[in-house]
């Protein structure tokens, strides 16, 4: 198994006691983040180290409400009005404070709080008056307000073979966005293991599943597309998924 | 404790392989962290799971899944990942509380604090006062599958010896009574012949109304193992609405609500009419016989639907018939008549029938709520064993009929005890005169104690509260007036003055809301215990945690009452005369206390009940209670064995568990050379019996007026009334209200949107809750579901108290209903 526990935790430590800003979005702000870069340590899985780790140095990630502009774009042109927020019927949208780790005014979500329930007629878009929301967006299953990912496959109890799956229950878009894949559960060889498998061609990033995981820190969580995401090198196609040309 | 020790060194050395094979870390604290690990039971469902309770400075600090259980090899459900946060909920009662007004009792006074002996003063003057107004059938009570096995035989001894009535039934009424009914209608004898086992070995598995994703979680795990391990492997679900179980199905069969009697009907005449019938089985092992159809559907006797029932009291009568008969009925059962009555596709409807015909494929059916919530549950229960039985697909390895339970010990004991208002231990029944005598000599009571008269079952209990015939009624380890159907009128009729309610309860609830009385009770940890599974198995655990303040266990209460009435004082003059030397004693003396001598309190350990009572009560009554089932079919093993070992399957004979029952090699009750003996059914040749049951319509269905299906159920994250579940914090968070589950054509036709408030409404009373469309449960248009377990959507004041006819089982996944925007 991989050992590289030291390595990656002792990054993750260094660069959030540097920064002095606890991460958004995750309740337990900088203790959970601590033990979360120690569980993937364990877990050793490249792909995961390297998503977290460069995800490590932008650190703060603040969940916006749907619609929401690249997050540059997004600060420059929200006027900090407050509209989303009384918009939002749940109290979902919460306003920047200084300390926050947001920019001050602006709206973010804390999913493990209160995540986005995914209004069909997305009541906190079409009052913002700057656009900072875009209004083209109709269909609430078209939101990017981030992407979901199962970060600690250590502690989740379905991988384990406990039957949970509750992120999957809880996911608005349930069978798209999070689906099951079952295997047989190589210990036992009598039961078998239900994954929870986040796509991230349908998940909004609305956070229930983060807000409805059962640990005490939840083995998901909803994090920036960009921090989530790979990039297939443009050299190379998956020819099961490209047919044709 | 020996075994405590064994069993911790087991679990660290499993922990410790693990480790290795996983490469995960082992807390560097787990050999000495002070906690103490013993085996146990999984408090919820009737899959029986096998978990290690951790205790701590008296505190249950940890679980884990037993990775030496055979049913669950360490794992657990999300429900069981929480064990050891039920006991700790925050409002936990821990004081007797009374209604009381200028410090006496007074019916519209609020709740106040009060001793065990003002508590116990109350009752015991309500219980004289009714027992002298009405007498035994005046009081009553509603018992439970969840509570122990000597809860259980405690709470028949204390009413049907003690007081003599037999006014006692537990919610497993509600639960699987017509699964009861179809075994003793078909076998003659209670609970399934096969395993769990049967999952690894079957090659068709059918899910007749049962979501066992959801409700038998671990169970589930075993099947779509077995299913990913083997190619070929079908599963095939059943239901009235597409849930978590049509996971890797090969078919989902979506049928109209009640229509499974007609398409269990057209398997068996496919399976005549393709010559598929196991002839030589059929011969040898199976009689054929018909009932009466004209029973109505266990409503009042003024209902519409009960005039001209002939035989609504006479509904599980049968008699002999033969193969041609069978055939001839079974024959119009085509399947056009199918496809027209259940609105499933011929061709899905003949794929499923050909896995029953197939003499290659060993089935496997799992059912419960679907079949057994019926207004022709028994029937349903009946046809389904006729297709097993037809095919002689039954008792071998993967042939498995299977009834499963939803309590941890609807087996264990509401069944094999005998909690119901018909029933004796061990399949006995009170109306049966040497069933009767065989009790009386195992209690030592003159002849005549236990009271012919058949008791108020579940819904007739309520109905009797209503009519004030049954003045007096303790709800035990149950949330009666959150699981009746037709709430509204039962919980009127508990706040009727005349009527006076008891509830034993560990939280606050909607049973505690309308009683008089509240007893905080001791709940499975605080307690020494035992359940039987729904695979026959027995399993025990000892108190874990020492109770330091006053709540109190079922059975140290069930116990102390009886102490409270001499037997002269309720029974009638001429039963004492007959034993002279029963004059003067008390019911805890004859009932209780007279065992107490050859079972000296257990040293070490602890024992709550045993340090109070001064003997080893759960073993004296254990050990009793077992003489029941001895040599006909019922044998348990030795009190003490049972906590040494991982539960055992009855009939345990010469020290060995039965893997399967009714088949020779396997059950010590089949005589060589037999082959099958269905030996319940001993008068009639120890065969079992085919059925002649036909479709009937449900007692409710959807009309211009209220034209959508309603049905209920439960959910993964919550046990059913959630009085547990919901102290979890963590599941409450995950499932925190029922939502009511809507095809989006239905939802759209009345303008409803995902979340938004829904009035559903029925000719009995209505909730309001939000809606959900596309969630969990994917229901097909004209249906929808709401689950039971929140006490603020009492969706029960919606559903009707029609019951199957034979069990007695109220039907909670049928009544008509309509939806608005609320």
């Amino acid at each position: 198994m991989d050992t590289s526990v030291t390595q990656s935790h002792g990054s993750g430590v260094d660069r959030s006691a540097k920064s002095g800003r606890p991460p958004v979005g995750m309740t337990t702000t900088r203790r959970g983040f601590l033990s979360l870069g120690g569980f993937v340590g364990v877990v050793g899985g490249g792909v995961a180290l390297a998503v977290l780790s460069s995800g490590a140095e932008k650190r703060v990630y603040a969940q916006r409400p749907p619609g929401a502009l690249k997050e540059m774009e997004f600060i420059s042109r929200c006027v900090k009005c407050g509209q989303c927020v009384r918009a939002c019927p749940y109290d979902s949208i919460l306003m920047g404070e200084p300390g926050s780790g947001v920019a001050p005014g602006t709206p973010y979500l804390v999913a493990r709080n209160v995540p986005c329930y995914m209004c069909e007629d997305i009541p906190c878009v079409p009052v913002c008056p700057s656009g900072a929301l875009d209004h083209g967006l109709t269909d609430i299953n078209k939101a990017t307000m981030g992407l979901a990912v199962l970060s600690d496959r250590e502690n989740c109890i379905a991988l384990q073979g406990l039957r949970c799956e509750v992120c999957f229950t809880a996911c608005p878009i349930q069978g798209q966005a999070i689906t099951l894949e079952y295997r047989v559960n190589e210990r036992t060889r009598r039961h078998s293991i239900f994954e929870p498998v986040v796509h991230s061609d349908k998940c909004t990033g609305c956070g229930k599943c983060e807000h409805a995981c059962i640990l005490e820190e939840p083995a998901i969580k909803v994090m920036a597309v960009k921090q989530v995401k790979g990039k297939l090198g443009r050299h190379y196609r998956f020819g099961w998924l490209e047919e044709g040309q | 404790m020996d075994l405590s020790r064994r069993d911790f060194i087991k679990s660290s050395a499993a922990a410790a392989t693990l480790a290795a094979a996983t490469g995960m870390p082992l807390p560097a604290t787990a050999a000495n962290d002070g906690i103490k690990w013993d085996k146990a039971v999984c408090r919820f469902c009737g899959t029986g799971c096998g978990i290690l309770a951790g205790v701590k400075n008296n505190r249950l600090v940890a679980t884990k899944g037993d990775p030496d259980a055979p049913v669950n090899r360490g794992l657990n459900c999300i429900k069981g990942y929480f064990l050891s946060k039920i006991q700790y909920g925050e409002d936990r009662l821990k004081k007797p509380l009374i209604r009381m007004k200028n410090g006496k009792f007074d019916k519209n006074g609020d709740f106040k604090e009060a001793t065990w002996d003002q508590a116990f003063d109350l009752i015991e003057s309500k219980y004289r006062e009714v027992l002298k107004k009405k007498g035994p059938d005046g009081v009553a009570m509603f018992g439970s599958g969840q509570w122990t096995i000597w809860e259980g035989y405690a709470a028949v001894k204390f009413m049907k010896a003690g007081l003599r009535s037999n006014n006692l039934d537990p919610n497993a009424r509600h639960c699987m009574a017509s699964a009861v009914a179809g075994f003793m209608k078909t076998f003659g004898i209670d609970e399934p012949m096969g395993s769990y086992d049967d999952i690894e070995h079957a090659d068709t598995f059918v899910l007749w109304g049962a979501n066992m994703s959801e409700m038998h979680p671990i169970l589930f795990s075993r099947i779509m193992n077995r299913k990913l391990s083997n190619k070929g492997v079908k599963l095939y679900n059943m239901s009235t609405i597409d849930n978590r179980s049509s996971a890797l199905a090969d078919d989902v069969l979506i049928f109209t609500p009640q229509s499974d009697l007609a398409i269990a009907n057209y398997i068996a005449n496919y399976i005549i009419q393709t010559g598929a019938v196991n002839e030589d089985f059929v011969k040898k092992h199976c009689n054929f016989k018909v009932g009466p159809t004209d029973i109505g559907y266990g409503l009042r006797a003024s209902h519409p639907l009960e005039q001209g029932q002939k035989n609504r009291s006479k509904a599980g009568a049968g008699k002999m018939t033969d193969f041609a008969a069978y055939k001839k009925f079974v024959s119009e059962y085509d399947i056009e008549k199918a496809h027209k009555i259940s609105g499933v596709p011929k061709d899905k409807l003949l794929t499923l029938a050909k896995q029953y015909a197939d003499p290659k494929r060993r089935v496997t059916s799992f059912w419960t709520m679907g079949m057994n919530q019926h207004t022709r549950g028994t029937w349903i229960n009946n046809i389904v064993y006729n297709i097993h039985l037809l095919t002689g697909k039954i008792s071998t390895p993967g042939n498995s009929p299977y009834s499963l339970t939803g309590q941890p010990s609807a087996c264990g004991t509401a069944r094999e005890v005998g909690t119901f208002a018909h029933r004796l231990p061990a399949d006995m029944v009170v109306k049966k005169k040497p069933h009767r005598d065989i009790a009386e000599k195992i209690w030592d009571l003159p002849e005549g104690t236990v009271n012919p008269k058949v008791g108020t079952h579940a819904v007739k209990m309520m109905r009797a509260l209503e009519d004030k015939k049954v003045n007096l009624l303790w709800v035990m380890c149950a949330n009666a007036f959150q699981d009746f159907p037709n709430l509204n009128n039962w919980i009127k009729a508990a706040r009727d003055p005349e009527n006076f309610v008891v509830t034993s309860e560990i939280y606050p609830s909607a049973s505690t809301q309308v009683a008089d009385v509240i007893l905080p009770t001791a709940m499975i940890y605080e307690k020494e215990g035992a359940y039987g599974n729904a695979e026959r198995r027995t399993q025990f655990w000892r108190q874990q945690v020492k109770v330091n303040d006053d709540r109190r266990s079922d059975l140290w209460q069930l116990a102390e009452i009886s102490k409270r009435f001499k037997l002269e004082e309720v029974w009638p003059a001429d039963l004492i005369a007959k034993r002279p030397d029963l004059k003067g004693k008390t019911v805890y003396d004859q009932m209780f206390g007279r065992l107490a001598k050859d079972f000296p309190a257990p040293s070490g350990g602890l024992n709550d009940e045993a340090e109070h009572f001064g003997f080893y009560i759960q073993k004296a009554l254990f050990e009793e209670y077992r003489k029941f089932g001895e040599g006909h079919g019922h044998d348990m093993a030795p009190f003490d064995t049972y906590h040494k070992v991982r539960g055992l399957k009855w009939p345990v004979v010469n020290g060995k568990e039965t893997e399967r029952r009714f088949i020779e090699g396997s059950d010590p009750y089949v005589p060589a050379g037999a082959g099958y003996s269905f030996y319940g059914n001993k008068t009639t040749g120890n065969k079992a019996n085919i059925w002649l049951r036909p479709y009937a319509p449900a007692a409710e269905s959807p009309d211009g007026k209220f034209p959508l299906w309603l049905c209920t159920g439960r959910v993964l994250e919550h046990w059913h009334s959630g009085t547990m579940t919901r102290r979890v914090s963590e599941l409450h968070r995950a499932v925190p209200s029922a939502t009511v589950s809507i095809h989006p054509d239905d939802a759209k036709a009345k303008g409803i949107k995902r979340n938004d408030l829904v009035k559903v409404e029925s000719r009995r009373g209505h909730i309001v809750a939000r809606a959900e469309i596309l969630g969990r449960n994917k229901v097909p248009k004209g249906l929808i579901y709401v689950p039971w377990f929140d006490e603020s959507i009492l969706i029960n004041k919606v559903t009707l108290d029609a019951t199957c006819p034979i069990s007695k089982q109220s039907d909670f996944k049928k009544c008509a209903v309509k939806i608005s925007k609320a």
